[in-house]
């Protein structure tokens, strides 16, 4: 399920906004004695631009357990299709600028996603008088994280006062996730030995690392021009520059890179959120 | 408003024979701040100074320290312990016999210690009896007061400056009420017993208790149990097996105290409105039933009986194993196969990282 027609229309909604208010304030100009400068599209290259963006993130998110396993399906059989919360932060560091572009760095995003449900009991046939549900719960916590290169093309709003940063980034991917089974790290018994009278079984704790590669593309709306004068206080104050809004196409490739077996819990799906840059 | 001379003259001369020892016909008696138990089992800082139904059923006692010093005409110690009363009243000592002597002993030193034990405070209450309390009051306990006391005969009035008085321990003989709606689930080795509960009285969580019904031994119906102090008192439980419960069980009787010889099965905390009864074996019926414990770990009486019969079921994790997935075994269970690919990107934002701070340190103090 992807989330893009309330994107989209929340894109539009802002975009109107931000033309109405600036068709407001380019009519009190003609009133009182601003000058161009005074201008928030102008101030904004009066100011250093932007070492650090922090981003709240969320967004729904449906791992791709299941594309190792087309025809078990164990996610889907378990938990349904459909998609879990996913919601995270993200922190760019942007040292280094590219002239007429932007702002270039490293960021580092956390997420966390969670989805539970009863389990199923085994060898049970779901019927419409019986669905089989145990009273035992059972999850998958997912948090996954990247490391990435991070481009901001911020020179655009910078120059020109179009209030839109795109952005990209792209780089490692890894997640840590926990399958629970009533209450507890589940666990499966892999194999078990026999020796003698003794039997010895071996179980695997149900959680891991998956490491993979991370790409994003987005647009980030700048929420200044709704009241510049609130922002260039708060600039004065703490150093933040902008207010945002983001949506972002973030493609979590996490099937595991090199030879060991992991499992793919990584996503491609639709984020939004609100940003801050200083 | 100026007071009179004749009074502060008056007033004056009270205080200073108060000073010299010389006047007051009473003793005074004061109580140290340290009170101590011979045994300190609670394993909670709440109650400390309370008596639970186990300090009742125990050796403890109460080590309290005192201060006394005696008027000429003092010919008693004693101490008393009284519910709601005041028992430096003669009357209430005397008449009413609201109040109960704990000791009696001769004026001695000026300082020394009262020793008491923890059941005979509880016993002495009302309705209490081998420390079981038939009362139907709240149980979140009962408010006692003791008092030390110089007298010089037995209907002595004493005044209120000159008697010590403990009021911080309270009697808490029972667990609080059993949770309702008691349904049990099938689990994993496992059953899942939903309830409901109120908030009410000294909640601190619940324990649950399997009984297995097949009659064979097993780990939910093994001796020893684990915990919480003591059930607290109050009717009897079913005992003799003359009762069974509606799963066919003898042991677990809805209202009776939890048997010594069922191991309780698991816990949760007091906001909990499920439990999970642990360490059970698959396709073999028991029957749950959960209990309540209270802040200093008086058990409560029995819910009524759910039964239940745990079978395998299919977690996420089974399924994604059985299905060929192969991870698994911890986060840190990075084996060899570590992601060339992964190196190499980490690589490269580190090389990053780098020439990020050696252009900052080169630009250090300019603009960008």
């Amino acid at each position: 399920m992807t989330p893009r027609p309330p994107l989209v229309a929340l894109l539009a909604a802002s975009v109107v906004t931000l033309v109405a208010a600036t068709a407001s304030a380019q009519h009190r100009i003609y009133d009182n004695d601003w000058r161009q400068h005074d201008r928030p599209s102008h101030s904004d290259m009066r100011r250093p631009a932007a070492d650090f963006v922090f981003q709240l993130r969320g967004g729904p998110y449906s791992p791709e357990v299941d594309e190792e396993f087309p025809s078990a399906k164990p996610y889907e059989r378990t938990f349904d299709a459909d998609p879990q919360f996913y919601f995270g932060v993200e922190l760019d560091w942007l040292p280094l600028r590219i002239p007429y572009v932007g702002g270039v760095g490293p960021g580092f995003g956390w997420g966390y996603t969670r989805t539970s449900t009863t389990a199923k009991l085994s060898d049970c046939t779901v019927t419409s008088t019986n669905d089989c549900a145990s009273g035992q719960e059972t999850a998958l916590t997912i948090l996954p994280m990247h490391l990435s290169l991070v481009l901001h093309a911020d020179e655009l709003m910078r120059r020109t006062g179009i209030p839109l940063v795109p952005y990209v980034k792209a780089g490692l991917g890894f997640a840590t996730w926990s399958a629970g089974s009533g209450g507890d790290t589940a666990t499966y018994a892999a194999s078990s030995t026999t020796s003698g009278n003794t039997t010895t079984t071996t179980k695997v704790l149900g959680r891991d690392t998956t490491w993979g590669t991370h790409f994003a593309l987005g647009g980030m709306l700048s929420l200044n021009p709704l009241d510049p004068r609130a922002v260039a206080n708060m600039y004065e104050g703490s150093g933040v520059q902008h207010f945002y809004l983001f949506g972002e196409w973030m493609w979590a490739n996490l099937d595991g890179l090199g030879e060991r077996p992991q499992m793919h819990v990584g996503t491609s799906t639709w984020v939004v959120g609100m940003a801050i840059d200083m | 408003m100026p007071k009179r001379p004749a009074l502060r003259a008056v007033a004056t001369c009270v205080a200073l024979a108060s000073l010299l020892g010389a006047s007051p016909a009473a003793a005074t008696v004061s109580l140290g701040q340290t009170i101590e138990r011979t045994v300190s089992a609670r394993d909670t800082s709440h109650g400390q100074l309370d008596i639970s139904y186990a300090d009742c059923q125990s050796t403890d006692a109460f080590k309290f320290p005192i201060t006394a010093v005696y008027a000429a005409t003092d010919t008693l110690f004693e101490v008393w312990m009284g519910e709601g009363v005041d028992c430096r009243a003669s009357m209430e000592r005397t008449t009413t016999g609201r109040c109960v002597r704990l000791d009696s002993q001769a004026p001695g030193d000026k300082d020394f210690t009262v020793t008491i034990a923890a059941g005979d405070i509880a016993n002495e209450l009302s309705s209490v009896d081998a420390c079981v309390d038939s009362s139907s009051a709240s149980t979140a306990g009962r408010a006692v007061s003791i008092y030390f006391l110089a007298l010089a005969n037995a209907n002595e009035e004493v005044d209120p400056a000159n008697g010590a008085v403990w009021d911080g321990s309270r009697v808490d003989l029972l667990g609080p009420p059993p949770p309702t709606g008691v349904s049990a689930s099938p689990g994993e080795e496992q059953l899942i017993v939903d309830f409901s509960s109120d908030t009410s009285e000294d909640r601190n969580g619940y324990y649950v208790y399997a009984e297995r019904l097949d009659g064979a031994g097993g780990s939910a119906a093994t001796g020893g149990s684990g915990g919480g102090g003591g059930s607290g008192g109050g009717g009897g439980s079913g005992g003799g097996g003359a009762q069974s419960n509606d799963c066919g069980g003898t042991l677990l009787i809805p209202g009776a105290s939890p048997p010594s010889t069922i191991a309780k099965s698991g816990e949760a905390e007091s906001t909990a409105t499920q439990v999970s009864a642990t360490g059970l074996e698959n396709n073999v019926g028991y029957a749950v039933a959960v209990v309540s414990y209270d802040l200093i770990g008086n058990v409560g009486k029995l819910s009524e009986v759910a039964c239940g019969t745990p079978q395998p079921v299919d977690d996420f994790f089974k399924l994604y194993r059985q299905a060929g997935g192969e991870a698994g075994g911890g986060f840190c269970s990075i084996r060899p196969g570590f992601p060339a690919t992964s190196a190499l990107l980490a690589g490269a934002v580190a090389a990053l990282l780098g020439l990020a701070l050696r252009r900052r340190t080169r630009a250090s103090g300019g603009s960008r």
